[in-house]
């Protein structure tokens, strides 16, 4: 039943439809500011790579923007549940003005009913003003909404984080060139040594079927050795048929003894002679 | 001019959580205290056989002359049984000071070395403990046994210096379970006195 020809006007004109489309969309900005938002956080957060004076510029850069997404979050979820409270009042006004439409329809042809009619005018007129009222509260909160977006200048965060990235690509490419070969030169003789020190399982018997000298590195470090022709004989056999009946369970705990390891104890300290040092008894 | 010259020098006294399935090469400085611990971690490990025990003696006498007075501040294997089947590895330490105290600069510049080597299969930065730490994953042992190592690279909080701790195994099937082990170590360096 058409309103507009029964009460001369539509007093409520609105899509229910229209407005469900609004709020979902409305509650997908908000999902994928949250996220977005909570991406940016979790990227400078105190698990992040971004640790250290240098890392400040951009933790900060990036902590503001992370900001100004929950301002616009914040004030996108409050133009949401304008949209939600006028959802609401929309459709009891609607409701309303479908009892009114069929309140006058069954009026027709009643020349005595004036009074009634006036009423229902009355009662039509109330509902339209009250509708234009909840609409301005809409578009107040649409307005709100426009303004925080139109004032959301990034470019100084924009520079502020290019400057920041640029300051530490700067500073870790005279940090390689500075450090990097001596960084890769110690990570090769940890490699080399983890090779040398696999052989103490080997000559335990626990890995390998082969001999252990067939690296060269074994082979001149057993030529160093006090007891080279002895080490170099234990090294050209296969322990295999030597190997343990038994072993300890692993068990890898963090910690299984209060005192201190060897490698800790030898770690900074006192050892800062230790790399210009050698072992007692080594020939120099 | 190297901003490593404004550095201050002054060498840190660090914590490291070593797991008791590891025995430690004796690397003591002292001849007397190296023999004395050689003899306990042969003791330790229970060795009977005079000829094993011989050749593991001289061998690690020779690891111990060999490291001296390089950047290794030790080095230990485990044999343990894992899943009911012998398991092995290696963990070895080293320091290393640099040109920064800025762990950022530090963990990036050693993440970029390190992938520029090209000897890596992986290179990631991940946050262990505390800090952030380098882990530098690939093949080892050119010569030898094949070994899977990895390599973290952790930044000495405060200081010009980095730890870097390599495990190795020859024991693929045992890799994620010693990647986890060289994490946990990584995460427990910690720097008790400055």
């Amino acid at each position: 039943m058409r309103p507009e020809r029964f009460l001369g006007s539509d007093p409520t004109p609105g899509d229910l439809g229209s407005v469900d489309r609004v709020a979902g969309a409305l509650r997908t900005v908000v999902l994928a500011l949250t996220e977005s938002r909570q991406k940016l956080e979790g990227l400078v957060g105190p698990h992040s790579m971004w640790q250290g004076p240098m890392a400040r510029p951009i933790v900060d850069a990036v902590t503001e923007l992370a900001a100004h997404l929950r301002s616009i979050e914040d004030a996108t979820v409050d133009f949401a549940q304008a949209v939600e409270v006028w959802r609401t009042g929309l459709a009891a006004r609607q409701q309303r003005r479908a009892e009114l439409t069929e309140q006058v329809s069954q009026l027709a042809g009643r020349p005595d009913a004036v009074d009634q009619r006036q009423r229902i005018q009355n009662d039509v007129q109330r509902l339209a003003t009250e509708h234009l009222a909840d609409g301005a509260v809409l578009i107040r909160a649409a307005d709100l909404l426009a303004e925080l977006l139109i004032d959301a200048d990034d470019a100084d965060l924009a520079a502020d984080l290019d400057r920041g990235v640029a300051a530490v690509m700067i500073a870790v490419d005279e940090w390689i060139a500075e450090s990097a070969a001596e960084l890769v030169a110690t990570a090769q003789s940890l490699s080399d040594t983890a090779g040398l020190t696999t052989v103490v399982s080997q000559i335990l018997g626990v890995v390998g079927d082969e001999a252990p000298d067939e690296s060269e590195s074994v082979r001149r470090l057993a030529s160093m050795s006090a007891g080279a022709h002895r080490l170099r004989l234990a090294l050209r056999r296969s322990w295999a048929s030597r190997a343990p009946e038994d072993l300890p369970a692993a068990t890898f705990a963090a910690s299984g003894s209060s005192s201190r390891p060897a490698i800790s104890e030898r770690l900074g300290g006192d050892s800062a002679d230790r790399t210009d040092g050698r072992a007692e008894g080594e020939a120099r | 001019m190297s901003a490593a010259a404004d550095l201050p020098r002054t060498v840190p006294e660090l914590g490291l959580d070593i797991p008791p399935d590891f025995h430690e090469v004796p690397l003591e400085s002292a001849i007397e205290d190296r023999v004395a611990a050689q003899s306990a971690l042969l003791e330790g490990m229970g060795l009977r056989d005079s000829e094993q025990r011989e050749g593991l003696g001289l061998y690690l006498e020779a690891i111990a002359r060999t490291l001296a007075g390089g950047p290794i501040v030790g080095t230990a294997f485990c044999a343990v049984e894992m899943d009911g089947r012998p398991s092995t590895a290696t963990l070895t330490v080293a320091t290393r000071t640099t040109s920064t105290t800025d762990p950022l600069v530090m963990v990036a510049g050693a993440a970029e070395a390190l992938r520029r080597t090209g000897d890596y299969d992986s290179v990631r930065i991940e946050h262990p403990g505390a800090h952030n730490a380098v882990f530098a994953s690939g093949r080892g042992g050119a010569e030898g046994l094949p070994l899977f190592q990895t390599t973290a690279v952790v930044p000495v909080p405060g200081h010009a210096m980095a730890v870097l701790i390599t495990i190795a195994t020859p024991s693929e099937d045992d890799v994620s379970t010693y990647e986890r082990v060289v994490r946990s170590v990584a995460g427990s360096l910690r720097v008790v006195t400055s």
